[in-house]
């Protein structure tokens, strides 16, 4: 009897170590990507069955909470500005002088056009706080030995995924593939990374594919022009009125 | 055969009471059915007609995948040879290049779904007489940017002439479709979903507006003559890159609507079969009473040696006469009063007219003054009668002469 116990224990205190885990190695894969606070320059390329048009951006972020997108190109979409602030979420569109709240049930609409959801694009969930995470394995991805690693949304989390599957380079914390599943466990979206190199005082993939598998022909491409981490910002930096003079 | 006709026309009049009330019932039976199938079948054109003229038109183009999903990305593109072929063409009504889209309209904290169409302002004209449905402000011309709006999302939005809209939706590749356009005119147009939901604005706006420079979402095609449909399909197709875009006729653009027809008049011929046999009865039993009536005399002249097939034709003819005499009677009556309601058609009466609009449909009852239709009813009733006269036909072969004449039977 003792030895059942003592075995269930050990289960028990095995699967927490596991999940620990799971969870620790995605939390220092957003701390890479994130830093304390970063600005970068990117160019997103949207491939469509009947054409292929890039959009440019320059992007501002604090922790968690603060994310800042100002479009560059095209002329027509130059100005507009998207700010995520704790849970909210505004577009700012200069030719039409809107300020557009972006609420919660368009969080999985596709940001200007793209794959990418602009709850990809703002992280408005939290990879680590709103799902439960299971360390499937590992396996190579791009030359990397990544964990495997499933998470499944909790119940409370606005978030339209099954689940995912992510894969986190072991030794270097890269996000190098997810896959999205829909509540019948569908995949529907995959993304993945390439192209990894120097970005600031860190190394990371400057390349994120983003393919959706029911539309076919279809992809959306960011590339990372240039990173920054642990620059000098303040949470003032991110309020609507800065949304409208920011260059 | 003269001197049977007499015969018969003579003995119809013989009893004039009962050839009235038969008459009548046909005269009768011959308005009302002319008047409900006239109604059906011109509602049915109208609702096609108005649709071709103002929507579809006879054929289309448009890209391949833009029927099953309007996006700005399945637009086409109006090359200025294409354009020219369709100027040229003479067997063309007019041909009007379209662009729509669903935008939100905002002004101030009003905010609403809307549908927006970049329209040739002349050719819409021309399709719809919209000048005549303009009630405020003035008429958009080719480059303006600005818009008209229906006087239900005027009153929504809270907006007069002169004053600005923003149109938010999304553009050719994804991009956002945003401006600010100001309202040059307000229109009452009788169909409701047009007034709540439609902005117009001319081609070109809509086409810096969604970022579709030299492209359209559709080309409409009103013909002259609908005989001309395959004609000028196949002409086009060669006008045209096949790869991307196609041509659509009318049929496959308003299924929606033929099938609601075809099972609306399904039930209208039922109607009517129902009005037609009671009719039927009718003269089946004057037919009846008319043989019933005149035993003797038949049984009589049989036994003197006519054949009964004279008498058989007798009976037919004077059927056949009663039933053309009201089926004449009952189409002079009713054609007058169908081609007056043809030309002027019925307005509904205002409590049930808003039905008519929320159905986007004109509130009118329009009367079709097609010759065949009332043809129709002719040789229906002539049919009709033919077919009552069988039992008491039967009925006469099977006279036993012998117990009629002696008053047996």
């Amino acid at each position: 009897m003792t030895k059942i116990i003592a075995s269930v224990i050990l289960v028990f205190f095995y699967l927490q170590i596991t999940a620990q885990d799971a969870r620790e190695i995605i939390q220092k894969s957003l701390d890479l990507i994130n830093g304390q606070s970063n600005q970068g320059e990117m160019e997103m390329t949207l491939v469509r069955p009947k054409y292929t048009r890039s959009i440019s951006m320059k992007s501002w972020s604090l922790g968690n909470e603060y994310f800042l997108i100002y479009i560059t190109a095209p002329a027509r979409d130059r100005g507009q500005v998207f700010l995520k602030r704790q849970n909210d979420m505004w577009n700012w569109m200069p030719n039409i002088s809107r300020m557009i709240k972006i609420p919660p049930s368009m969080m999985t609409q596709n940001w200007m056009g793209s794959d990418f959801t602009n709850d990809d694009l703002v992280k408005m969930n939290s990879l680590v706080e709103d799902y439960h995470h299971k360390l499937l394995g590992e396996e190579t991805v791009e030359g990397y030995v990544c964990y495997k690693i499933e998470m499944i949304p909790k119940p409370q989390a606005a978030i339209v995924w099954g689940k995912m599957i992510i894969w986190v380079a072991r030794d270097e914390y890269y996000q190098m593939k997810a896959e999205y599943f829909d509540e019948d466990f569908q995949l529907i979206n995959r993304m993945e990374a390439s192209e990894v190199r120097q970005f600031d005082d860190r190394k990371l993939p400057a390349k994120l594919v983003m393919t959706p598998l029911n539309k076919p022909g279809q992809q959306t491409i960011m590339n990372y022009l240039s990173l920054d981490f642990d620059v000098d910002l303040s949470d003032s930096f991110f309020s609507q009125q800065n949304m409208k003079s920011i260059q | 055969m003269s001197s049977k006709l007499t015969l018969a026309w003579r003995s119809i009049w013989r009893n004039k009471k009962r050839t009235y009330i038969t008459l009548s019932s046909i005269v009768f039976a011959v308005i009302i059915a002319t008047f409900m199938r006239g109604l059906q079948l011109g509602s049915y054109d109208k609702m096609l007609y108005d649709a071709i003229r103002s929507t579809t038109g006879h054929i289309a183009l448009m890209d391949k995948s833009f029927w099953d999903n309007r996006t700005m990305d399945n637009s086409m593109e109006l090359t200025p040879e294409l354009e020219q072929a369709l100027d040229q063409d003479q067997k063309i009504e007019l041909w009007a290049p379209e662009i729509s889209g669903g935008c939100l309209a905002s002004v101030g904290n009003n905010t609403r779904g809307v549908v927006v169409q970049g329209v040739d302002p002349d050719k819409k004209d021309a399709q719809i007489k919209f000048r005549e449905k303009l009630i405020e402000g003035s008429y958009f011309e080719h480059h303006d940017q600005s818009i008209m709006i229906g006087k239900d999302l005027a009153a929504f939005l809270n907006v007069g002439v002169g004053d600005t809209v923003v149109l938010l939706g999304q553009g050719y590749m994804g991009m956002t479709a945003a401006g600010i356009y100001p309202v040059k005119g307000i229109y009452d147009h009788p169909m409701a979903e047009f007034n709540r939901r439609m902005v117009l604005m001319p081609l070109a706006a809509a086409q810096y507006l969604f970022f579709l420079e030299g492209r359209v979402s559709t080309v409409n095609l009103v013909l002259n003559d609908a005989d001309d449909i395959p004609l000028k399909t196949e002409f086009y197709r060669s006008k045209i890159d096949t790869a991307t875009t196609e041509v659509r006729n009318w049929e496959s653009m308003n299924r929606d609507m033929l099938s609601a027809i075809e099972s609306d008049n399904f039930f209208g011929r039922i109607m009517i079969g129902i009005l037609y046999m009671v009719i039927g009865f009718g003269i089946f039993g004057t037919i009846l009473m008319m043989t019933m009536e005149r035993k003797r005399e038949f049984s009589i002249m049989m036994a003197i040696g006519m054949q009964d097939y004279k008498v058989i034709t007798q009976v037919i003819l004077e059927s056949l006469f009663i039933a053309t005499i009201g089926a004449i009677v009952g189409l002079i009556i009713s054609f007058p009063i169908v081609y007056f309601y043809s030309l002027n058609p019925i307005p509904v009466p205002e409590e049930s007219a808003q039905l008519y609009r929320d159905l986007n449909m004109e509130p009118v009852l329009s009367i079709s003054s097609e010759p065949g239709y009332m043809v129709a009813q002719f040789g229906i009733v002539l049919i009709i009668s033919l077919i009552a006269s069988i039992f008491p036909l039967y009925n006469i072969m099977k006279f036993n002469i012998v117990d009629i004449i002696r008053g047996r039977q």
